[in-house]
């Protein structure tokens, strides 16, 4: 009895492996066919010009994101219902992702952010600002419930979680890092202008698209596969919004909670949460002698600076190498490269760069002053990222004191998942279908 | 016995098991599909197909053969339908395959929930285990510090060791094949892409001049380092040149030019452009004799240029020289350099400049470097280029608008700045790499006069906005005025005193210390010629040629009003008891014999 389904199950996640990859694989033969080079006779046909995109839908968006998270939070936070979240993770999929294709996404708006705060000429969309802006106001409010059921790229990871394991803490953490490191990066490459690495790099728009380059499709394809073992992969360990989100998650004045009034330590959340999100009581006592304890934080303190300092030094020196992303970069060092006599060919962009004239030392220095600016930009994300793993060492050597089991307001997806496993919550769902007589919410 | 409960529960399981099966089945079969037509396309290649080209290339060989034309129609016509049908199965293949791991996933989902059994507390751990956790997290955490540390390390060092300085090797220096270009296909020089800088000669000039050697020279637009004031001169005062009394020599300028002579020893040059072509010419400075004229290639027909005016023409801007080299710039954006003998050394080109009526700067030469001010529509730009072979030392974006006004070099005694004049901003520069010292957002409209300096002060002036006078230590505004300001000529300042003359046909003086009129003296034409100061007397050419000489006081004392005879709207060189002006067809040299 039990092999055939365990058979069953294998059969069907390795063809949902195969399929992602396969998208992969069709996707890259949407390439151009050139035009015949037939003379005379023949009739191209007319060129269209399809008119732009109506800008009604920015406003239509930005309404259905508010409406998606306040309703979210009210299915969070009062009905207590992982039956809605999951109809909202579904309606999210197909609005924000199928049918808008993915864009605008909140998660890469950061960039947007930043190339408008450092560069004067470019405007911000109001669509763009309100899906930065609303998801964070809501974190500030109601905590994550963006990543709870709003967020394509969350919800699509929501729905694989087949069977979870978790993810050791220590391991946890340390992956917790990259999405500062990730954070950094693509702030400094958007407000450079280089590139917008988080859209770029988006495993999951090419799904939404059933289209997209081929190495996008795969590594979604893995973070698929992998999202059925270990929760929301992206998410904790990638997402560089996820890192600002959780900021103010922490601060948020109502969160969610695993019981609904009170925690009768019966131990059952423990391990309810797939995404390790769930704090338990601290001990009232323990091992370690206070003074250790204190030694231990003084030092941390006292290192925090040199982490600061050092993260930004040898991020500075890693800022000129990642300036080689910039397009304008690129185009000095391929100038440079045909003068030097290190190639033999002329690339387009360096020949039309060439017919308009401009000297080339003037996109020597264009390049010279980008590098500068990623060299700053370097000294930014070395900082950034020394300061957070010095916070992070820090939060790990105070002592809290935490009397019952409560999700963890910075890393809860407010998902609801562990609403369930709380008698509490089952009593109250019981309560709730005697008063009315109906069936309760979820 | 089993429960009904427990029967149709496993009745679910076993449906969601079939469906997850079917549907798994399913969707590796549609990947088998997909993933078949990929291979079999890129092994195809219709849009490429051999027989394809080899008929393209036969028909290119006999043109007049209908039949192969035919055949590369049906061929290329069979090769789309190809690929277009391959792109419709990918399409809908993806669309089957999405739909089948909607099933899938529903189907997994439910055999998920099926299989779940109620939550059991966990193991309780003790109160090490807490601790054990939070150094176990901190020793991780420290783990992933050194990775992300060596990861920043490895990028380091493979990227030190494959990029090299940029722009080492010069420009220009070699003629690669277009990216478009196939076996056949035309070298880059001509398929249109930015003309070469040949370097010509490589000799090393002399040091630059001492500063001496360049007062006693005029090396460019407003003299030494621009500002209008000759050195130690005595040129004359009467002159007149329909009889050719007072004029040494008088000599053809070839192509008509706005530019102004500029003198350094025996030679004078100038340029002239017009819709046929860029010349520099050199002329003797005692004999007004050619001695030689050189074509400029530039990297754009001046027939081309739409926005250069007549009043403007191809070759407004004044050369400079540093007795070494000398330079020249045009409309198109294409400097070059030559020795005194008229070698070219190198050039370089900076775009077509986007600039109504034309392009107008004139250059400086200062020490080891040539100053360009570049404020055109398409961003504004002050470089500085080697002199020796054109290499670019620095170059300052500016935030302004257009301009045409040229810059100078000044002396605080402090340090040397250049000060460039433009809407919105006066502002000056180190000469040494560029950094902006100083700004004054104080200007406006189109700005072409350049600025002046005396004695700490910098004067900056537009008809538009008025003459302002600038701290040059600090850039801040010590005074300004409004009234009788030029829009083309540029002021002169020297013993406490700046003078100016209008298109309004004023000419005007000021006290330096806080703008007081001194005195204004009207005639009978305006002014584009700039006034120019040589020793205790000024000189200033209105534009029928008629040169107002008045002493440099505080009150107007005039000295003679001599003509050329030919319209002047360019501003003479004094240089070796020499006034030297460019009319609107001829050079005069006047002097005493």
């Amino acid at each position: 009895m039990n092999t055939t389904p365990r058979t069953h199950t294998l059969v069907a996640r390795a063809a949902a492996l195969a399929c992602a990859c396969v998208i992969s694989l069709g996707a890259t033969a949407a390439d151009r066919f050139p035009r015949p080079e037939f003379e005379g006779g023949y009739a191209y046909p007319t060129v269209a010009n399809p008119h732009p995109a109506s800008s009604a839908w920015t406003y239509i968006d930005t309404a259905v994101l508010l409406a998606a998270l306040l309703v979210t939070a009210h299915l969070v936070l009062r009905r207590r219902s992982r039956a809605g979240i999951t109809a909202m993770t579904l309606f999210s999929i197909a609005y924000f992702g199928f049918w808008r294709r993915g864009c605008v996404c909140s998660v890469g708006s950061v960039q947007n952010v930043a190339l408008a705060i450092c560069d004067r000429t470019y405007g911000i969309p109001f669509a763009v600002l309100g899906f930065f802006l609303l998801p964070l106001a809501c974190a500030l409010l109601f905590g994550r419930v963006f990543c709870a059921a709003v967020c394509p790229l969350g919800a699509v990871q929501d729905v694989v979680v087949l069977r979870p394991v978790a993810v050791p803490r220590w391991l946890a953490h340390a992956l917790g890092m990259l999405p500062y490191v990730y954070l950094g990066i693509a702030v400094v490459m958007a407000a450079t202008g280089a590139l917008f690495p988080v859209c770029r790099f988006d495993p999951f728009v090419s799904f939404f698209r059933l289209n997209g380059p081929a190495g996008i499709l795969v590594l979604g394809a893995l973070f698929i596969v992998l999202g059925m073992f270990v929760g929301r992969p992206y998410c904790r360990f990638a997402c560089p919004y996820g890192v600002v989100l959780g900021w103010l998650s922490r601060l948020s004045k109502w969160h969610a909670t695993i019981t609904p009034d009170e925690c009768i330590q019966c131990r059952l959340c423990e391990n309810a949460c797939p995404f390790g999100a769930i704090n338990k009581p601290t001990q009232a006592e323990t091992a370690e002698p206070r003074g250790k304890e204190l030694r231990r934080l003084v030092l941390l303190l006292a290192a925090l600076p040199v982490l600061i300092a050092g993260g930004g030094w040898l991020g500075s020196r890693a800022g000129k190498p990642l300036s080689r992303a910039h397009p304008d970069v690129q185009l000095a060092l391929q100038l440079d490269a045909e003068e030097r006599g290190a190639v033999d060919r002329m690339t387009l962009q360096t020949e039309a760069f060439r017919a308009t004239g401009t000297p080339m030392a003037a996109a020597y220095a264009d390049a010279r002053k980008i590098e500068r600016q990623f060299v700053t930009g370097g000294w930014f994300i070395g900082a950034f990222v020394g300061l957070s793993l010095g916070a992070r060492l820090i939060g790990f050597a105070l002592r809290r004191r935490r009397e019952d089991y409560e999700p963890d307001r910075g890393t809860c997806f407010s998902c609801g998942r562990c609403f369930s496993y709380c008698p509490r919550e089952r009593l109250r769902r019981t309560s709730l279908t005697t008063t009315s007589g109906t069936h309760a919410p979820a | 016995m089993p429960q009904p409960e427990q029967n149709n529960k496993a009745l679910y399981i076993r449906i969601a098991q079939g469906v997850a099966l079917v549907a798994g089945l399913f969707v590796l079969v549609v990947s088998a599909l997909i993933v078949f037509n990929h291979l079999q396309l890129k092994r195809t290649d219709p849009a490429n197909s051999p027989a394809l080209k080899r008929l393209m290339t036969e028909f290119r060989a006999q043109p007049d053969r209908p039949a192969i034309r035919e055949e590369i129609r049906a061929l290329d016509l069979l090769a789309r339908r190809a690929l277009f049908s391959s792109h419709a199965v990918v399409r809908s293949g993806a669309f089957m395959l999405l739909g089948g791991v909607i099933v899938l996933l529903c189907a997994l989902q439910a055999l998920a929930a099926l299989q779940r059994t109620a939550p059991m507390p966990p193991k309780c751990e003790g109160p090490d285990e807490a601790l054990e956790m939070n150094a176990r997290s901190r020793w991780a955490l420290a783990g992933a510090c050194v990775v992300i540390a060596a990861a920043a390390a490895y990028v380091l060092v493979l990227s030190h060791a494959e990029l090299g300085p940029l722009g080492a090797a010069g420009e220009g220096m070699r003629t690669l094949a277009p990216a478009t270009a196939a076996a056949e296909s035309a070298p880059a020089s001509a398929a249109g892409a930015a003309p070469a800088a040949p370097l010509a000669q490589s000799v090393p000039p002399a040091p630059p001049p001492p500063v001496e050697e360049v007062r006693s020279n005029w090396p460019g637009f407003r003299g030494p380092f621009g500002l209008g004031v000759a050195g130690a001169a005595d040129p004359p005062i009467t002159w007149d040149g329909a009889s050719g009394s007072g004029v040494l020599w008088k000599a053809v300028a070839p192509r008509k030019a706005y530019n102004s002579p500029i003198v350094w020893g025996d030679h004078v040059y100038f340029s002239g452009g017009d819709e046929k072509g860029l010349e520099v010419f050199c002329l003797d400075a005692s004999t007004g004799n050619l001695l030689w004229q050189r074509a400029v290639q530039p990297s754009t027909t001046p027939d081309k240029l739409q926005d250069v005016s007549d009043d403007t023409g191809y070759a407004a801007s004044t050369m400079a020289t540093d007795g070494r080299r000398v330079f020249a710039i045009f409309a198109t954006g294409d400097l070059a350099c030559f020795t005194p003998d008229g070698t070219q050394v190198w050039t370089r080109c900076f775009g077509v400049p986007a600039l109504s009526y034309g392009y107008a700067s004139s250059l400086l030469a200062y020490q080891d470097r040539v100053i360009v001010q570049f404020d055109t529509g398409d961003g504004a730009r002050l470089y500085a280029l080697a002199a020796a072979d054109g290499t670019q030392l620095w170059e300052t974006r500016r935030d302004v608008s257009p301009s045409w006004s040229s810059p100078v070099v000044i002396n605080t005694g402090a340090r040397d700045e250049i000060i460039v004049s433009a809407d919105p901003l006066l502002a000056a520069y180190s000469p040494a790499d560029g950094s902006e010292l100083w700004k004054l957002d104080c200007m406006g409209g189109e700005v072409a006069p350049s600025p002046a300096y005396d004695s700490g002060i910098v004067y900056a002036a537009n008809e538009a906005c008025g003459l302002k006078a600038v701290r040059a230590s600090d850039g801040t505004l010590a005074w300004e005025s409004s009234d009788n300001i030029p829009d083309v000529s540029s002021p002169v300042a020297a013993k406490g005193m700046v003078i100016f003359a209008s298109s309004g046909a004023v000419i005007s003086c000021l006290d330096a210390r806080d703008g007081t009129e001194l005195w204004t003296h009207e005639v009978d034409n305006g002014f584009y010629a700039s006034p120019v100061v040589a020793g205790d007397r000024v000189y200033a050419f209105d534009n029928t040629g008629v040169a107002h000489i008045f002493t440099l006081d505080r009150t107007y004392t005039e000295i003679g009003t001599p003509a050329l005879g030919e319209a002047v709207v360019t501003t003479p060189a004094i240089a070796g008891g020499r006034i030297y002006v460019r009319g609107d067809r001829h050079v005069y040299c006047i002097g005493v014999e």
